[in-house]
């Protein structure tokens, strides 16, 4: 019985040896043996239709190796139209275009940088598996709401989306909101539009409603006023030790308010990433296919992946991450509040606050937050490429090695995804199909993240399953189309920031912020 | 067949191969967005008791009013399911058949209610009085408006909830959530989960229940120092004995704290804190991995770890106006303690017997 | 009573233990899940090698009474003996068709093709769009290569054909390792595992003899044109979301009743 594992090794060990030698492609005639009744001697008569019931019954096809092949008719260029058919000859079926030197050393570049690439997802995927594996093993600690705790005066950020109308019902919502928390320790710090009445009479609204625990934050329209750029001034007006900040859709902070503030409760927890998706407007099945790769992102996330969640376009983590950096570069800015100052783990170790400015450095000011996938910004990706050198170094602690992994892989493998599928489809036009087949394979078995990160299904389905949201998974096929969708996105993005990049860079004005609280009531 | 028709079939052949993996998906989006039940939305215990309490009120108040004049009442519900109700002075055991160990019914008491010993209810129970769940006796769930008692080895496998004081005796068992609206006393070998109650009491209280006497501290504690003089790198930190504190103590190995100390602030560890006797800390306690806390003890914020917590002697977590959270894998409890708000054991919490230690 | 022992047991901290002592939870009823599954992977992958003969038979027969009934006069089913040194050999299916080099006309409606479907992609949703304009992009690529290369394109049809067959059979034997390690670790359930990986070894068998042949047929009737895409997008990365849709299914059947 243990005979067939080994033979399953074998086989997968043959066939990846055999792709990558062109063994098992018939090229040679002692790999390709063919039934001599189906071959015409003469390569002009009219080919035989073989009928297998006519064949004696299951007679192995392959004859003695010495009956020769067909010959092997050359590929004729384009013929006219008009062309008689009897001239067309049918292309063999092997027919090796003459290997030149430079198709030689093409091939064999190929196949190289395709091995190097195989193995990199490889890794990448026994990565997830150990994750999920992690996850399921030993159960990790469920995300416990504390019954009762000294809970901190919090600040809740409503940033300005949308029209008017919007905002104004929002923070209309907000003052018959019920919350899971003390409501004495909430304050409210609205970002809007001094020049906008509708939005400023609401923000007077919710004012008159909680008195004495609105703040409001006054700001310039203009294209930086985007929650990144806001949030030093939305931290210096904020009252409290964490500042809470809705992003984009997220729902109103009801039932999730006690549930992510608990683990700042711990002294070494600095952000927390909570679990309220935000939907997307664009359409439902968008919504749908984030919700499942959002889960899989926090679901089976583990500390040393927190360098990856920085990373994957989540505007609030960014910001977060920002504002982490300009406290350690300007000590004097060290009054931010205790939770949003801080990225995960930074108080533990001083290494991983180097790891991230030198990630972030590279151009915080020219990444607009407009790309969606900053994983696929080139910059980073070299940066986390360098930072691979990490893992090999013994001197530093293992945690630094983990992180710089972690960098590695969060930022690197769509550029390694997209190497491997153009490897397998220039090995294809080389004649390589198997080599070429491999490829396409692993990468298709590598894209099912929706969010345009290299990710495998079973990580999606374990964590969806984990989340209860258990007949989503079956959604993961269309998950194929909006990963290419959000590389798409990247790669689009990536080469228009490139194209800008020659122009001089115009002195950007800095964000106008009003720093004052309380200055349209 | 024509070969023209039997082309048309290959075709529609190809399409039904090309269909048939996606077809569940294809069902999955028909159906539309369905409604996100996350982990934590699912109905909780709390949930599950205000679902019980609003059943008992709306479909069982007025058959608890008949039984009390006119005696027990059997019957079943809209849904096939069998329920017995009991008046003011019918014990459950008279309407039980001789010799039976199972019963599949729901029980309501308009007065007390006595569940016999080796009984296993398979249904919630419900009681206007208080309850008695006997030795041996199994119940799914139990709610009283009075006190609840559990018996020698009994054993609740869901939730129980009681408007005054609920006691568990020596080697019961509470599975799921227990919440009373005064008290909870546990006796010893007390296996628990969940526990919620202004005050819970392990096992039996020492009778000079005062405070031991607080040393005389020392004011000022200096971190250790290299031979070099530099700070160390703050991976274990031990407080000496006697010392006060006033800071937050962070550090990425263990922490440990000596008797009779003070720590004004929060204790964070990334491996262990061994925390010593007499010990007062006025804030939260975290670390991932085991907790000791020695005898005497007084923490006033919440205690949580990963692994495991053992409380020594007369400890006491939160107080009666600040009410906290005590929360880890497994929580091994000696007797005497007592904690104030939420107990929460993730795995296994048991309360110690001192007589021979596990 | 020794109580003052005791608690000077409880003050201390706890004693180090060894990697196994701290790791033995983990095991604590894991094993025999772990042996199940163990034996689970041997019997399928034992139980598909040994049926591989008759699969080779199912194979031939389907395609050779498909040709025959298609009366496709100049199809030729060849079975070619792919030899594994040292070991045991294999056989692949591929089907033979004469195809007309590509000529001019063939170019200008590809090109058309691509350019229409870019198009056409333009009004279907985020997620589809660009998938599908990708798509356009490269077969218009695939188009404008074969006019500079005319011979850059050197697969015949039974190439073709041939290497998705080998594909098909490598996912095949594999399809119990695989599953082991996907679909195993989040279901428990013994029956549903063995069902799930016998329904998708089911539909990959029967698949592969009207796959084949479907290509075969659109390759003879759109020119060589198409096969890049066609190998691109239903070879073996249709394999792949084949099987991984069938995978989404069977991890989402429910335990009991929905509570």
């Amino acid at each position: 019985m243990p005979t067939q594992p080994i033979r399953l090794i074998c086989f997968t060990a043959a066939m990846l040896f055999a792709s990558s030698q062109g063994l098992a492609a018939p090229r040679e005639e002692k790999i390709l043996n063919l039934d001599p009744l189906l071959h015409a001697t003469d390569p002009d008569a009219p080919l035989p239709l073989i009928q297998f019931d006519l064949v004696e019954d299951d007679a192995p096809l392959a004859l003695s190796p010495a009956i020769p092949l067909a010959e092997q008719p050359t590929l004729q260029p384009y013929a006219l139209i008009n062309e008689p058919p009897s001239a067309v000859a049918p292309p063999a079926s092997s027919s090796p275009v003459p290997a030149t030197g430079l198709r030689a050393y093409l091939e064999t570049g190929l196949r190289a940088l395709w091995l190097l690439t195989a193995l990199l997802l490889g890794l990448h995927l026994l990565r997830e598996w150990s994750r999920v594996m992690r996850v399921r093993v030993r159960r990790p600690p469920r995300s416990i709401a504390m019954e009762h705790a000294p809970w901190p005066t919090i600040s809740i950020l409503i940033p300005a989306r949308g029209d008017a109308a919007a905002q104004s019902r929002q923070l209309d919502a907000l003052q018959c909101c019920f919350f899971d928390y003390p409501v004495e320790r909430i304050h409210f710090v609205p970002m809007f539009d001094p020049a906008d009445a509708e939005v400023i009479s609401a923000v007077a609204r919710l004012t008159q409603a909680f008195p004495e625990r609105v703040h409001p934050l006054p700001m310039m329209g203009g294209r930086n006023t985007t929650l990144a750029s806001a949030l030093h001034a939305a931290v210096a007006t904020s009252i409290g030790s964490a500042l809470i900040v809705l992003d984009q859709e997220a729902p109103l902070p009801q039932a999730w308010l006690r549930q992510s503030v608990t683990p700042l409760l711990d002294p070494a927890i600095g952000a927390v990433l909570s679990r309220a998706i935000p939907a997307q407007t664009e359409s439902a099945l968008g919504a749908r296919l984030a919700l499942l790769g959002d889960q899989a992102d926090t679901l089976i996330a583990t500390q040393s992946d927190a360098l990856s969640l920085l990373l994957c376009g989540k505007a609030r983590i960014r910001a977060l991450r920002r504002q982490a950096v300009k406290s350690l570069d300007t000590p004097d800015l060290q009054h931010a509040p205790d939770g949003a100052g801080i990225v995960l783990g930074l108080t533990r170790m001083g290494w991983q606050s180097r790891l991230l400015g030198e990630i972030v450095h590279c151009g915080a000011e020219d990444s607009p937050d407009l790309i969606k996938s900053p994983r696929m910004r080139i910059s980073i990706a070299w940066q986390s490429m360098r930072m691979a050198s990490l893992l090999l170094n013994p001197r530093i602690p293992l945690g630094a090695r983990l992180q710089g992994g972690a960098a590695f892989f969060s930022a690197a493998l769509p550029l390694i995804w997209l190497a491997s599928l153009l490897c397998g489809i220039a090995l294809y036009f080389v004649g390589a199909p198997l080599s070429a087949g491999l490829a396409m394979a692993l990468c298709a078995a590598t894209s099912f993240d929706p969010h345009g990160h290299p990710g495998p299904a079973f990580s999606m389905a374990a964590a969806a399953r984990m989340a209860g949201i258990r007949t989503e998974i079956r959604l993961l096929p269309l998950s194929s189309f909006s990963f290419v969708d959000r590389l798409v996105d990247g790669l689009r993005v990536l080469l228009c920031a490139r194209l800008e990049r020659p122009a001089p860079p115009a002195h950007q004005p800095p964000a106008i912020l009003e720093a004052k609280a309380g200055a349209s009531t | 067949m024509t070969p023209d028709q039997f082309l048309l079939s290959f075709a529609g052949l190809a399409v039904l191969c090309l269909l048939l993996p996606v077809l569940p998906l294809l069902r999955t989006l028909s159906r539309g967005t369905p409604r996100a039940t996350p982990l934590e939305q699912l109905p909780e215990a709390p949930a599950r008791v205000d679902e019980f309490r609003r059943m008992v009120r709306e479909q069982f108040s007025h058959l608890l009013h008949l039984a009390r004049d006119s005696g027990p009442i059997r019957g079943a519900n809209e849904n096939g399911r069998p329920f017995i109700v009991l008046g003011v002075s019918n014990h459950l055991a008279e309407q039980l058949p001789p010799g039976s160990r199972r019963l599949r019914s729901l029980v309501l008491a308009a007065g007390h209610l006595d569940i016999p010993g080796e009984l296993i209810c398979d249904r919630e129970i419900f009681a206007e009085g208080r309850i008695n769940v006997a030795h041996n006796a199994l119940v799914k769930s139990a709610l009283s408006q009075r006190d609840i008692a559990i018996g020698r080895r009994a054993r609740v496998t869901r939730w129980v909830r009681t408007e005054r004081r609920l006691d568990v005796a020596e080697a019961g068992q509470l599975k799921g959530w227990a919440s009373a609206a005064q008290e909870i006393a546990l006796a010893r070998r007390v296996q628990f989960e969940q526990l919620l109650a202004p005050r819970i009491v392990f096992g039996r209280l020492p009778e000079d229940a005062q405070r031991p006497h607080q040393l005389d501290t020392v004011a000022r504690f200096d971190p250790p120092q290299r031979s070099n003089g530099q700070p160390g790198n703050g991976r274990n930190l031990k407080i000496p004995a006697g010392h006060t504190v006033k800071a937050d103590l962070l550090v990425s190995g263990r922490l440990v704290i000596g008797d009779g100390c003070r720590i004004i602030g929060d204790l964070r560890a990334d491996k262990s804190i061994v925390i010593g006797q007499n010990v007062i800390v006025e804030g939260a306690a975290y670390a991932d991995g085991p907790i000791s806390i020695g005898p005497g003890c007084q923490i006033n914020g919440p205690v949580y770890s990963r692994s495991e917590v053992q409380l020594g002697r007369c400890c006491e977590i939160g107080s009666p106006a600040h009410p906290s959270t005590l929360a880890a894998d497994t929580l091994l409890i000696s007797e005497g303690c007592i904690a104030h708000g939420s107990v929460w054991a993730l795995r296994r919490g048991e309360v110690l017997d001192e007589r021979s230690p596990a | 009573m020794n109580t003052e022992e005791t608690i000077q047991v409880i003050a201390t901290a706890p004693p180090p233990r060894s990697l196994y002592q701290r790791h033995q939870h983990l095991l604590h009823g894991r094993l025999a899940q772990f042996l199940g599954a163990l034996l689970i992977v041997s019997s399928l992958s034992a139980l598909l090698w040994h049926l591989l003969p008759l699969i080779y038979r199912f194979w031939n027969h389907s395609l050779g009474q498909l040709i025959t009934n298609l009366a496709l006069e100049d199809a030729r089913l060849i079975t070619s003996t792919i030899i594994v040194p040292a070991w045991s050999n294999l056989e692949a299916a591929a089907i033979s068709l004469p195809l007309t080099p590509p000529n001019l006309a063939d170019l200008a409606s590809h090109m058309t093709g691509a350019g229409l479907l870019y198009l056409l992609a333009g009004y279907l949703h985020a997620p589809f769009r660009a998938p599908l304009r990708l798509l356009a992009v490269f077969h218009g690529a695939c188009v404008l290569f074969s006019l500079a290369l005319p011979d850059g394109l050197a697969y015949s049809v039974e190439d073709h054909t041939r290497t998705l067959s080998i594909f098909t059979q490598g996912l095949l034997l594999l399809l119990p390792a695989v599953m082991a390690c996907t679909h195993y670790i989040v279901e428990r359930s013994n029956e549903r595992r063995i069902l799930a990986t016998l329904l998708i070894a089911t539909y990959l068998i029967a698949a592969l003899p009207i796959k084949l042949l479907a290509h075969a047929l659109l390759i003879q009737a759109a020119s060589n044109l198409a096969m890049p895409t066609l190998f691109l997008v239903f070879g073996p990365a249709f394999d792949i979301l084949a099987v991984t849709a069938l995978y989404a299914w069977a991890v989402t059947w429910r335990h009991g009743p929905q509570y």
